[in-house]
């Protein structure tokens, strides 16, 4: 199978491209849009905070209220988390180089990788559609707590048609990462050139790797949780809102959710979401720390498995975040122990960064700084997070500007040092141009100092009891001394926001007139220098890499050079490899099997919600289900999975029409199965058992209805593949993969029933 | 190797390490949450029904997490010298 490439592509062709590179910039371009965005709205916050009373033209009625305060505050905050910091250092760098740095042609999945960024792009424009609605945007947060994202506009302005399109952006959102995330994982297993063990992959790679787990794992949570406030909306369900709630003076019809139910879902995304948000950036930063130290990473297996480290105790620190009350002392302990330890890796990262450039022949080049401002910006907000580790200091500052400083810090401007530097290091390779090395380090210099005149002395607002989140401060009395930082703040806000200017000068004036870049400016080691700049449509013009050394032979003693690319063969005598630019069969099984991984969290979340919400809740009525029907059903996918196996069997006894048969059978099966469940829909419905009726009744037909969608996917790609031979893929390859999903599901199914069963 | 062996520190071994930190629970008292105050308060004001919902809920969210975090991994490590 062949990668697709481009022959002199037309205008459609080059914005609908499948090549990962094309990919990568729009990723880059949009989240270049949406920082932009970002950084206005919040220059509008600082300003607001300041002169509450000053008028502004573009707002409507002139004076900014508390609820349009409120609105840029959430705006700000998801443009940021999800369009900015998600985005441009996974999607954008990993989309572009993870393919080239293994040597590959392309990512596994071509097509729904150019999908992922157009359901990124339609994420963004719903998002940002908020601000043109009746109402405006919504003012719950970039967290969006119920009750207040989950009872329209009965709760304020921006709560109505905002609040819908918001959650509407963050469910495509969902579905846009977790095809980039299979898609990297995809391509970082299987799509390895010969000789790229993984002790020889970059660092920037298994930051990338790393970070679509998460990616993964925590967004098929999220897109769970979505579904319910969505349903919570629009079909009156009570997932997330309590029961006699009185709102604006009106008794809201919905009985017995639990707000903290949306707690619970949302931050298992939200912890790796700060993972998601800097590893990629500690990748970058490692790498081009190597690079401008010309010494190799110090300690790079325990830099690769502290990245590893980092992914996996992020999901035990989420756990630890709710685990509390009521809990056995020693479990209590145990997770009190994975908590802090996570700040183990982190330690190991910072040591080893310092160790890397320890004795170095260090180049202060543009990238460089902005790599050592990240390591800056990592300690301090490190530092400062330590104090939010105490619960008794926690619970004083937590609604103040110390947390707003803490993780502004450690989460974004670090990780927008990272993308800083990795756009100042790889734009030749990009481009094919070189940026202006001063305004460069001017640009540097100047936010360096600026983000520290702006966080700093948060801090200190903090700690003296300012409180975030409020539009306007001026009317508590004890507020008023702390005044004169908010404008000190205010003013280094806005010289920053300026300092990016000569950012978007120097990038744009470069991309037209920038001076032609060798294909390895740098003298890197990695295989992205090894081709041209930028690089030709396959990434290495025919002549695929193998790799015979490391990432970071830099001052190899006894070298003429002082680095060692990659795929630089030396006095070793191996015999050259022939290696093939196609991209393996096998990558359809490893596909299939992450989107299940996906699957499975999202029923994951479901099956934890309904068991949280039955905890909460006061209301709860078993509901009497035809078990004899949905038994019947249980039964018949079951048969589906032997006459699939059955299949299989012809298959391999080379009998093609025995094995269209019984894949034909398994596809009836699986219709006959749906129509099982639609009858017990119908049942519920003619005695009045509705989505909203009661809890019970409303999770069951979120359960069934999802697996049915993924069933009926399953019959789709069943009958496809029994109608006409896959032209891109053999017939044993995809048969393989849609078997592996069938029967997944249907386990998926014997889980559910049985779930549904003991709940009787 | 050698070199190796000989920076050991006597007696010291990953399962070693282990045991100690297991054993260290043994020395606990009641602990208290690290992390958000207000998710803390609010599953604290939670009647006991629902606090042990909730301790099941985050099991079942943890436990997949968790094994396939590690599942794939170990697909990774069984192909690690596979190439295209």
């Amino acid at each position: 199978m062949t990668p697709t490439m481009a022959r002199s592509p037309g205008f459609l062709q080059r914005i609908f491209s499948t090549d990962h590179k094309v990919v990568g910039l729009q990723y880059f371009f949009l989240a270049l849009a949406a920082v932009t965005i970002g950084i206005v709205l919040s220059l509008l916050m600082r300003f607001h905070l300041v002169w509450p009373a000053a008028h502004l033209p573009f707002i409507g009625g002139g004076v900014m209220t508390p609820e349009q305060y409120l609105a840029l505050v959430t705006m700000h905050g998801t443009i940021m988390i999800f369009f900015v910091l998600t985005t441009a250092p996974q999607n954008a760098f990993g989309n572009y180089f993870l393919p080239i740095q293994i040597g590959a042609p392309e990512m596994a999945f071509p097509r729904l990788n150019m999908l992922s960024f157009w359901l990124t792009l339609a994420a963004l424009v719903c998002v940002l559609a908020a601000f043109a609605v009746p109402g405006g945007a919504p003012i719950s947060g970039w967290t969006a707590y119920p009750p207040l994202s989950g009872l329209g506009e009965v709760t304020g302005p921006g709560e109505g048609t905002g609040q819908t399109l918001w959650i509407m952006g963050i469910l495509i959102f969902c579905v846009a990462s977790l095809q980039g995330a299979l898609n990297f994982i995809t391509t970082t297993i299987d799509m390895r050139a010969p000789g790229m063990t993984l002790m020889r992959m970059p660092l920037t790679v298994w930051a990338w790797f790393v970070t679509a787990i998460l990616s993964l794992l925590a967004f098929s949570v999220l897109f769970a949780g979505g579904i319910l406030l969505l349903l919570d909306r629009a079909a009156g369900t009570s997932f997330f809102i309590p029961g006699g709630l009185v709102v604006n003076g009106e008794l809201q019809g919905h009985g017995g959710g639990s707000p903290l139910l949306w707690q619970h879902l949302f931050w298992f995304f939200g912890h790796p979401e700060v993972y998601i948000a800097i590893l990629p950036g500690m990748g970058v930063v490692s790498h081009i720390l190597a690079n401008f130290s010309r010494k190799p990473v110090f300690g790079y297996r325990a830099m690769a498995l502290a990245l590893c480290a980092i992914g996996f105790l992020g999901f035990l620190v989420w756990g630890h975040h709710m685990f509390v009350s009521g809990m056995n002392p020693y479990s209590g302990l145990t997770f009190s122990l994975l908590t802090v330890s996570i700040g183990v890796p982190s330690a190991i990262k910072t040591f080893n960064w310092l160790g890397t450039m320890w004795g170095g022949k260090i180049q202060l080049h543009t990238p460089m700084l902005f790599a050592i401002g990240f390591v800056s910006f990592f300690i301090t907000g490190g530092l400062s997070g330590i104090f939010l580790a105490q619960p008794a200091v926690d619970t004083v500052l937590h609604a103040t500007y110390y947390v707003v400083a803490h993780f502004h810090i450690v989460m974004g401007v670090a990780a927008i040092f990272g993308i800083f530097a990795a756009t100042y290091y790889w734009f030749p390779k990009m481009f094919g141009r070189a940026m202006d090395e001063p305004l460069g380090k001017l640009h540097f210099w100047l936010t360096f100092v600026g983000v520290y005149c702006i966080f700093m002395p948060m801090h200190f607002l903090g700690v003296a009891g300012g409180i975030r989140r409020y539009a306007d401060a001026s009317g508590a009395k004890y507020l008023a001394g702390l005044q004169p930082l908010h404008e000190f703040i205010t003013i280094a806000a806005f010289i920053t926001g300026a300092a990016q200017l000569i950012f978007f000068w120097n990038f744009f004036r470069s991309l037209r007139s920038g001076a032609p870049a060798a294909a390895n400016p740098w003298s890197a080691t990695t295989l992205e220098w090894t081709t041209s700049s930028p690089p030709p449509a396959d990434n290495f013009a025919g002549e695929f890499p193998c790799v015979y050394r490391g990432p970071y032979e830099y001052s190899v003693p006894g070298e003429a050079s002082d680095f060692l690319p990659q795929n630089f063969r030396g006095a070793r005598a191996a015999e050259a490899v022939t290696v093939a630019g196609e991209i393996p069969e096998r990558v359809y099984a490893t596909g299939v099997t992450m989107l299940l991984a996906g699957v499975v969290m999202f029923f994951m979340a479901l099956v934890s919600a309904e068991i949280v919400r039955r905890g909460f809740s006061s209301d709860w009525q078993a509901l009497d289900l035809p078990w004899r029907i949905l038994g019947l059903c249980t039964a018949v996918l079951l048969a589906s999975s032997f006459t699939l196996e059955r299949a299989g069997g012809r298959w391999r006894a080379g009998d093609p029409s025995g094995f269209r048969h019984w894949w034909m059978v398994t596809a009836i099966l699986g219709g006959f199965f749906l129509t099982g469940l639609a009858m017990v829909w119908r049942q519920l419905s003619a005695a009045g058992i509705g989505l909203a009726t009661n809890p019970s009744s409303s999770f069951f037909y979120v359960f069934t209805v999802a697996h049915a969608v993924h069933v009926l996917g399953g019959i789709v790609a069943l009958a496809a593949l029994a109608v006409r031979p896959p032209r891109r893929v053999s017939q044993a390859a995809a048969a393989g993969a849609v078997s592996i999903y069938w029967h997944t599901i249907n386990g998926l199914w014997v889980l559910l029933f049985l779930f549904l069963w003991l709940q009787r | 190797m050698g070199a190796g062996r000989r920076n050991r520190i006597p007696g010291a071994s990953g399962a070693g390490f282990a045991a100690l930190v297991a054993l260290s629970g043994l020395a606990s008292s009641s602990a208290m949450a690290q992390g958000c105050a207000m998710c803390y308060q609010t599953a604290a004001a939670s009647a006991a029904p629902g606090r042990e919902a909730l301790r099941h809920g985050i099991l079942i969210l943890l436990v997949p997490a968790v094994s396939l975090f590690a599942g794939i991994f170990g697909m990774i490590y069984r192909r690690r010298s596979l190439s295209r």
